[in-house]
């Protein structure tokens, strides 16, 4: 049995990171773009397929660059279902001279099919739903390139959505119950007079909710807690979310359900702080 | 007092801080909604220094944008939280002169002497790219060479130099600083090549140090080559030479060079692709102290070396002197064997003990206690001299907290009283807290 891990940070989103700008032409995250398929759609979290980064020259090497506003570590990558690299291979670089030179992170050549496998993985796990998750020795540097090389005749990358950050390990984990393929059907239905059910086409949405109830050192994970899952979550970011860090196959990325209640709370009978976090599973695949 | 919790603390920086939160300073604040509300400040007087180095987490020197807060990663670390020896992410804190070597990297554009032939550039240099040169001196009458005159030295006296060497096919090379007004050497080595083991450094003419060459690592072959030499006027042209084949006439061969540099300063210092030699960046950070005791634990990797004083090549103790004794008063202190130091100081009142000397390796673990009796800024200096700290306006502080609005890490490069150090861990809290309490938290 794994800890848990949640990825919600992303140095790609401007919109978390105001300051952080693409080293493209027109501060663009990739070297290309094509008109349509820019590279701010990588961070959009639309989850579509025709809503994704694709660069315009196929057949040689692409990237995606960030430059932060100041020094950031980060030790966790996902690249969203609807990538078209599989198999491919891809590299994780960043820089602390502005690009000229580079270290790299990982070099890694994606995974085609569905294994159970750890978030720590040299080659990463992907997920029952297409995505890709890994998790590395953090770095720290201001500017992340994301390096995909040549893919062969004819082919250019496309990246639906990318996700770059630090990755909130609670020390204490989570708390019972948790139920991490519980699904909901929505739909709606008319029962007839002999019992028929009539029925729209049904949506099936995982949801759940995270219980954290701080341990001993809780009122410092109480710090992390409230930056990545009061502050960003909380603010309506999609999370990526592992119940068990060793069954990455099973990761969902979820958003806050809306008019919801959200926050850590002290209670008369425990003194650290512990919440209640729901999340539904964010633009699910049809069942 | 209590267990300090996160409302006790103001900040906290170091690579433990990026390595838990993702950022190399974080203090306790609102989180504003989209973003963060508050960073660091930090400056460095690059100057025209083009980059520094410091080792990646690949265990690689990896070069450097200018006037940026830098992350080294420092292996075999133990911080003695039950882990063991780990790579720890820290902040380097360095100052910076500028290389007084015009195209310090481009031996090309180098003047050549005795008919040497043009310096050969695209080798593989010491950081996995392509910038190194092959300087040849293909005579056997006359001890060719390559030289570039320096300009702007500010004083006369002692100037650091270093330079990125690999041996070739020469025996020995030489690298000196002639003085053109004075026709002298001013300084002159020998480095005697020893196949894969360190080459030798001799003083061969002049008046100099020279350290231990310092191996690059994942670039089998290449040294730093570190030395001074005394005695430069600033007014005279002082021409930086490489004689690949030494300074004897008969002798030929060739040598690998990369990034000479030649400071005001003793030692050398950026560029620099090395791990020794430094100086103190600063780091500077808005505290919002609330006049109460305030406690500060500051952790740094390795000494910090001071520049008048230490013995570089040796990494033998430097000194580190707390305050003076009227201000700050050193309550405790460790005993030299320990590998990791715990220094106190409490505002008030005499010192108690002469702060020791710091061993080689060792981690100096920093804590002060201010009470709020003491209503001037600035508190506490932390410097690194020969001299004693005084609760002034000092300008070479390590560590140097006021009263408001803010707190510095490092010191201003004046080009004295360098430090070299690896910020691991810094901490201020709102209170008075124990060092066991400090060093407690997670």
């Amino acid at each position: 049995m794994g800890q848990p891990c949640f990825l919600v940070e992303n140095f790609f989103n401007r919109r978390m990171f105001p300051l952080h700008v693409g080293t493209g032409p027109n501060a663009s995250f990739g070297d290309e773009e094509a008109t349509g398929a820019e590279a701010f759609r990588i961070a959009n979290a639309r989850r579509w397929s025709g809503d994704r980064w694709m660069p315009i020259t196929a057949n040689v090497q692409h990237t995606l660059t960030v430059q932060c506003d100041r020094v950031r570590a980060a030790n966790m990558v996902a690249l969203d279902r609807g990538h078209n690299l599989a198999g491919e291979e891809i590299l994780l670089r960043c820089s602390q001279d502005g690009g000229t030179t580079w270290e790299t992170c990982f070099d890694v050549v994606l995974p085609t099919v569905v294994g159970a496998g750890t978030l720590d993985d040299n080659l990463g796990c992907r997920t029952e739903e297409g995505a890709w998750l890994l998790r590395f020795p953090s770095r720290a540097a201001a500017r992340w390139q994301l390096v995909i090389p040549a893919m062969g005749v004819g082919l250019v990358p496309q990246v639906v959505g990318l996700w770059l950050g630090y990755a909130f390990a609670p020390q204490d984990g989570l708390r019972f119950p948790v139920a991490p393929d519980q699904t909901q059907l929505l739909l709606e239905e008319t029962i007839s007079e002999a019992g028929w059910r009539g029925r729209n086409a049904p949506g099936l949405v995982r949801t759940d909710t995270l219980n954290f109830k701080m341990g001993a050192q809780g009122l410092y994970d109480y710090e992390l807690g409230r930056y990545h899952i009061q502050g960003l979550f909380g603010g309506g970011r999609p999370m990526w979310i592992l119940y068990d860090d060793e069954q990455a196959h099973a990761a969902v990325l979820a958003i806050r359900p809306g008019n919801d209640t959200l926050g850590f709370a002290r209670t008369p009978d425990w003194f650290y702080p512990q919440a209640s976090v729901p999340w539904v599973e964010h633009e699910p695949l049809r069942p | 007092m209590s267990t300090p919790q996160p409302k006790d603390l103001l900040f906290r920086a170091g690579g433990l801080t990026l390595e838990r939160y993702g950022v190399p300073v974080w203090r306790r604040a609102p989180i504003s909604r989209g973003g963060e509300e508050w960073k660091e400040t930090f400056t460095r007087a690059d100057g025209g220094t083009p980059v520094c180095a410091l080792l990646g987490r690949d265990g690689l020197y990896h070069l450097v944008q200018q006037n940026a807060l830098r992350v080294e990663y420092v292996p075999n670390v133990d911080v003695g939280d039950g882990l063991g020896p780990r790579t720890r992410a820290t902040l380097l804190l360095e100052g910076s002169r500028i290389n007084r070597l015009p195209q310090p990297l481009n031996f090309g554009a180098w003047a050549l002497a005795g008919g040497a032939p043009a310096a050969v550039g695209g080798q593989a240099d010491p950081f996995g790219g392509t910038g190194a040169w092959l300087l040849t001196d293909n005579s056997g009458a006359i001890a060719q060479n390559y030289s570039v005159v320096a300009a702007g030295l500010t004083s006369d006296g002692t100037k650091g130099m270093a330079i990125f060497l690999k041996q070739g096919t020469a025996a020995v090379t030489t690298v000196q600083v002639f003085d053109l007004t004075a026709a002298l050497n001013r300084i002159a080595i020998n480095v005697t090549w020893n196949g894969s083991a360190a080459p030798t450094l001799t003083i061969a003419q002049g008046v100099g140090q020279v350290w231990t060459p310092t191996p690059v690592p994942g670039a089998p072959g290449w040294w730093r080559i570190p030395f001074n030499g005394q005695g430069l006027v600033a007014a005279n042209g002082n021409n930086f030479i490489v004689l690949p084949a030494g300074l004897v006439a008969a002798s030929q061969g060739t040598v690998l060079a990369y990034c000479a540099q030649l400071e005001d300063g003793v030692f050398p210092s950026s560029p620099l692709p090395t791990t020794i030699f430094r100086q103190s960046d600063l780091l500077q950070v808005p505290i919002g102290w609330g006049g109460r005791d305030l406690t500060v634990l500051a952790r740094f990797i390795r000494p910090l070396w001071a520049d008048a004083t230490v013995n570089l090549g040796a990494e033998s103790p430097g000194v580190f002197d707390l305050g003076d004794a009227a201000t700050n008063k050193v309550w405790s202190s460790s005993s030299a064997a320990a590998r990791i130091w715990h220094w106190n100081v409490e505002s008030g009142g005499a010192s108690a003990d002469a702060p020791p000397a710091i061993p080689a390796g060792a981690i100096l673990d920093l804590t002060v206690r201010l009470k709020n009796s003491q209503t001037l800024a600035p508190f506490v200096e932390l410097e690194l001299s020969t001299g004693t700290l005084v609760g002034g306006a000092g300008t070479t502080q390590a560590l140097k907290v006021f009263a408001n609005p803010r707190m510095r890490v490092g010191g201003q490069s004046n080009g004295s009283n360098s430090i070299w150090a690896n910020l691991l861990d810094l901490i201020v809290a709102d209170g008075a807290f124990s060092r066991a309490d400090m060093l407690a938290l997670p």
